[in-house]
């Protein structure tokens, strides 16, 4: 793998694990407004 | 020629204090996480010894009862997000980039922020010991509607969890990028050292859980000042959710402080059983397992709140299903170490220390499983008893055979084997009789979080007492040992030990300041 190629997936892994965070975050919060908890 | 060309990549470090506060190498960030878990070990253990003190006579001696439990709580949140999870991240930053043959951390930028966030999280929580209403005193789990009754420290409180949250996110993300990307060629991921296999588990529990918490601490914040009725009965919400939310984290946070402890035992027991670790994949899989199970059990910390007897079933049966990956670690590490050339160096004593006295720990956890004898042990000091076994012999022990095992690794010298064997025995006697009596109080049916006590409690309690109070100076030690141990004493070699494995170990001790600039090959 050369350097291009790992930054690139260095960052695309750390942001699609971002989203799943905060989706996580905001999500429950969601579910427990919609009384869905 | 311009100044580009002429940059040196090689530099050392920087000097000073600039040092420390704008580092992105990961052995400077490691030894930062490691002395902020240690300071904050000695801050949450004062906190102990107050807790102590009160509990050695029965009646109130020398603090108010709302004072104990801004003790008990705050003791708590300083061990967990303090001292317990920071003391991991050290070690894994120290020693996940060195172990599989990366030259840092994926993001060292983030790296370093992960870490400067928790001096002013923890400024911000003892903060709260000084303000109006005192500090927070409800418990660390955080049980609406008590928590809304906390003064002042309450937004402090809110705030500074969500800080750690945030800490803890960005350095989870960061071990599982390095991991998933950063590996040497050669370096499969069944090549991968134990440490390093759990603590990639680790920081997927992390990701998935440590949102769930900061939403549930959000939506207290938005109950007590934004006028909504998340957890409010009067207002059409439910206080139980709350408690089913945070142990939705909270469970998966307890294997959060054990996984990477798994970890550290399975890369100590065989250097110095001098065998290769007995059933690798066995122990990756049960890893896995665990941390699934870890999403489905949480309720077992709530029994007696009224559930349908199918989820107490449920949540009874899949608890004790944890004991069956868990017992394949155990086996695993007995069995590497039968017939082994055993030396008792002080790593592979607390690595010992860590399998017998966290099987007790795990034994009570059966018991506790069970949800009709739940309904007598719970609140009570069988469960002070039982997470203590788990989290000081367990997760505690770990992080001091660690500090212990790769000690010379970084400091490129030999701590004193004569104090750490003392640290040892001395730290495993009084830890047993600080906790053990705990079990027996409990069965007896004294409650946790109580600065008072019916006197028949008043002799295992003064046993514990004295237990504690002679733990806590026997840290003191393990202070000293650490520091002379940076200072100076007789040079590592670079294996270190004779029996060690794995790329760390092939570095000088101490290491440069920039590792593996060109991967390694990986046989």
């Amino acid at each position: 793998m050369n350097d291009v190629t790992q930054k690139k997936r260095v960052r695309m892994t750390a942001v699609m694990l971002g989203v799943v965070a905060i989706s996580l975050y905001f999500g429950f919060m969601w579910l427990a407004a919609n009384g869905s908890l | 020629m311009s100044t580009a060309t002429t940059h040196d990549d090689h530099h050392g470090p920087a000097s000073g204090l600039s040092r420390w506060v704008f580092t992105t190498n990961h052995k400077d960030i490691g030894t930062l996480y490691l002395l902020f878990s240690l300071l904050m070990f000695m801050v949450g253990g004062a906190m102990a010894m107050v807790i102590r003190a009160e509990l050695f006579e029965p009646g109130l001696q020398f603090v108010e009862p709302q004072f104990f439990n801004s003790m008990t709580t705050m003791h708590a949140l300083i061990m967990i997000f303090g001292a317990v999870m920071p003391g991991f991240v050290g070690l894994a930053n120290w020693l996940v980039p060195m172990m599989i043959g990366a030259p840092d951390m994926a993001l060292p930028r983030m790296n370093n922020w992960s870490f400067w966030i928790l001096p002013f999280a923890f400024a911000m929580l003892l903060s709260t010991l000084f303000m109006e209403g005192g500090a927070p005193a409800g418990g660390w789990t955080m049980y609406p509607p008590l928590v809304l009754q906390t003064g002042n420290a309450f937004p402090f409180l809110i705030f500074a969890v969500h800080l750690m949250g945030i800490s803890s996110i960005m350095g989870a993300i960061n071990i599982v990028v390095t991991i998933v990307n950063m590996r040497a060629p050669g370096m499969t991921l069944m090549k991968m050292p134990l440490f390093v296999w759990t603590w990639l588990i680790t920081a997927y529990l992390l990701i998935a859980v440590m949102p769930v918490l900061a939403g549930s601490v959000t939506m207290l914040l938005t109950d007590r000042f934004f006028g909504t009725s998340f957890f409010d009965a009067a207002g059409g919400g439910d206080p139980v959710m709350f408690q089913h939310i945070f142990w939705f984290f909270g469970h998966p946070e307890v294997y959060i402080m054990i996984l990477p402890a798994f970890g550290i035992v399975s890369q100590i027991i065989p250097t110095f059983a001098r065998k290769p670790l007995f059933g690798y994949s066995s122990m990756v899989y049960a890893t896995s397992s665990i941390a699934f199970l870890s999403f489905i059990v949480w309720a077992h910390h709530m029994f007696t709140v009224g559930m349908p007897l199918t989820g107490e079933l449920f949540f009874m049966y899949a608890t004790m299903l944890i004991a069956v990956p868990t017992g394949v670690k155990v086996f695993n590490w007995v069995s590497t170490m039968w017939k082994g050339s055993m030396t008792f160096e002080t790593p592979m004593l607390f690595a010992i220390g860590f399998v017998v006295l966290f099987t007790i720990g795990g034994f009570s956890g059966l018991m506790l499983a069970i949800t009709p004898v739940d309904f007598q042990y719970h609140d009570t000091y069988f469960v002070v008893a039982h997470f203590h076994y788990v989290l000081v012999t367990g997760a505690v022990f770990s992080i001091m055979a660690a500090a212990y095992y790769w000690m010379p690794k970084w400091t490129g010298n030999m701590y004193d084997e004569k104090l750490g064997k003392l640290h040892f025995w001395l730290s495993t006697i009084s830890v047993n009789v600080l906790f053990f009596p705990q079990h027996f109080l409990g069965l007896a049916g004294m409650p946790r979080r109580i600065p008072d006590y019916s006197t028949q409690f008043t002799e295992f309690n003064q046993i514990s007492s004295i237990g504690g109070f002679a733990f806590g100076l026997t840290q003191l030690l393990f202070v000293y040992i650490v520091f002379k141990t940076i200072k100076g004493g007789v040079k590592a070699t670079d294996q270190v030990w004779e029996g060690a494995d794995g790329l760390e170990w092939t570095l000088t001790s101490p290491p440069p300041y920039h590792s593996f600039t060109t991967a390694p090959d990986v046989k």
